[in-house]
């Protein structure tokens, strides 16, 4: 019975050995195919998930839209906004080439606020329309982002391409992340609330409606959506200039700042510089709020609104002053949090200084930079 | 019969081979977890803080649809009737709210 069992035993050893010498040779000769499979499953489950996100976004949307259109068939005209596209300018030849990207992207801007207010048949705010195609452009985005991980994800399997898959594995999480801030992003945009990026319009607009500043003079419509103030504070002459709110929208600052100074220039009045401030993304690890000073334009998007002013502060030899206020991502394009808002004193005190030690001679642009949402 | 196999092995492979399958599978149920959690999407509680134009009463209240900075919403001050208006509008994650 002993020995019995003692050969069972050993019959056993055996068998695990063979296994494990199978195990290597599996690893050796496979290893790399059931890494592809798996991060086939996990590539395919954010796919999902991200599916999901966008036709939450998708329905949200729709949902607000039909709040105020009594179309009938809103789901086709819908799916035409959410596919259209932008083609940028041809870049062989640079020369000009702010131009024409200027050109395109005002065709597309006033297109596509054209088309949505068209889909609404009632009378509402001009800022509501506004929110609205904010929302819509916060769904495009949604759409582009899981249609281009799909394109990646399809390639990959199709031609089991290990390296593509691999490449989509390590950045499918951050993506992810995005656009669950997309999402979110619909949100605000929906109430109206104020998000992050809307601290460089927040920040000039309690500079002007503080209890030592003394509006002289508002100019509605400036330039297209853009508003500009003439103001008073310690004795010194401030021309601000913001997006006009409060529905969501980022104006033309370049324009505006441009336009300004040549009518100053026209007048002979001294301008001491240009103060901008903007939010700006943080590195992880930095405090959210936590506000920066440094040099240059501050002011993102796609680069012809910057163009405009570094070419108009160059031209005239004006020193061009940035504040920055940072935040991540998510935080910039979600309803503001509480630290951010918390950094409008210290930014207008940093004005004060500027504007005291730095900037002494002649009048002051001061220009918000950032989506106005929730803010007029 | 099987526990007294067990018992007669001279080396411990197959236990370390159920070890590692227990613990591979710990991984994944936890990483499965993980990507559940990451899906549930919390909406911020969005609060409004207004003041008072004659004595800087401070309030705090829920956001409405249709605030923005500076508006009058017709809120009254609790302490001497004036007019209030909307300082700022921030969010708040549920988690920091029921902390405080
Ligand atoms: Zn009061």
């Amino acid at each position: 019975m002993v020995s019995n069992t003692l050969q069972l035993a050993d019959e056993f050893n055996i068998i695990i050995q063979t296994l494990y010498i199978l195990l290597f040779v599996v690893l050796i000769f496979f290893g790399q195919r059931i890494q592809f499979h798996l991060s086939l499953m996990e590539v395919g489950g954010i796919l999902r998930q991200l599916l999901h996100l966008r036709n939450a976004a998708v329905k949200m949307t729709m949902d607000e839209l039909k709040k105020y259109s009594s179309e009938k068939d809103i789901n086709s005209k819908f799916e035409r906004l959410l596919n259209s596209f932008m083609i940028m300018p041809e870049a062989v030849d640079p020369a000009g080439i702010v131009k024409k990207i200027e050109h395109i992207v005002n065709t597309r801007e006033t297109r596509f606020l054209d088309d949505v207010r068209r889909l609404i048949s009632q009378d509402i705010e001009e800022s509501k329309i506004r929110n609205l195609s904010n929302m819509v452009e916060a769904t495009m985005a949604l759409n582009i982002i899981y249609k281009i991980i799909q394109h990646y994800y399809l390639l990959a399997k199709k031609t089991k391409n290990f390296f593509v898959m691999a490449q989509l594995q390590m950045i499918a999480p951050l993506i992810f992340n995005e656009a669950k801030s997309y999402l979110q992003a619909l949100n605000a945009f929906k109430l109206g609330t104020p998000i992050g990026d809307t601290i460089g319009p927040l920040i000039v607009h309690k500079f002007m409606n503080h209890q030592e500043t003394k509006i002289l003079e508002h100019k509605k419509d400036y330039v297209k959506d853009t508003d500009l103030y003439k103001v008073e504070r310690n004795g010194r002459i401030f021309y601000i200039i913001k997006a006009s709110g409060p529905g969501g929208n980022v104006g033309k600052p370049g324009e505006a700042i441009k336009k300004v100074i040549n009518s100053l220039k026209k007048r002979n009045e001294k301008i001491a510089g240009i103060i901008m401030i903007d939010a700006a993304l943080k590195l992880e690890g930095e405090k959210t709020g936590e506000v920066a000073e440094g040099v240059g334009a501050a002011i993102g998007g796609i680069g012809v609104e910057k163009f405009k002013i570094e070419e108009i502060a160059t031209k005239n030899k004006l020193p061009l002053y940035a504040i920055i206020i940072k935040q991540s991502l998510m935080e910039a394009i979600t309803t503001m949090k509480k630290e951010i808002a918390d950094s409008v004193s210290d930014a207008i005190s940093r004005i004060d200084r500027i504007s005291r030690e730095e900037l002494v001679d002649g009048c002051i642009i001061l220009a918000g930079i950032g989506n106005t949402i929730g803010v007029p | 019969m099987i526990t007294k196999l067990v018992l007669q092995f001279d080396n411990f492979e197959l236990l370390i081979l159920f070890a590692v399958a227990i613990i591979f599978f710990l991984i994944l149920l936890t990483d499965i977890k993980k990507q559940g959690r990451r899906m549930t999407l919390v909406n911020p509680e969005i609060k409004v803080q207004l003041l008072c134009e004659e004595c800087g009463f401070k309030e705090i209240r829920d956001f409405k649809e249709g605030d923005y900075i500076s508006k009058k919403p017709g809120d009254k001050c609790e302490k001497c009737g004036g007019d209030m208006y909307i300082d700022i509008i921030y969010s708040i994650s549920k988690q920091e709210g029921a902390r405080q």
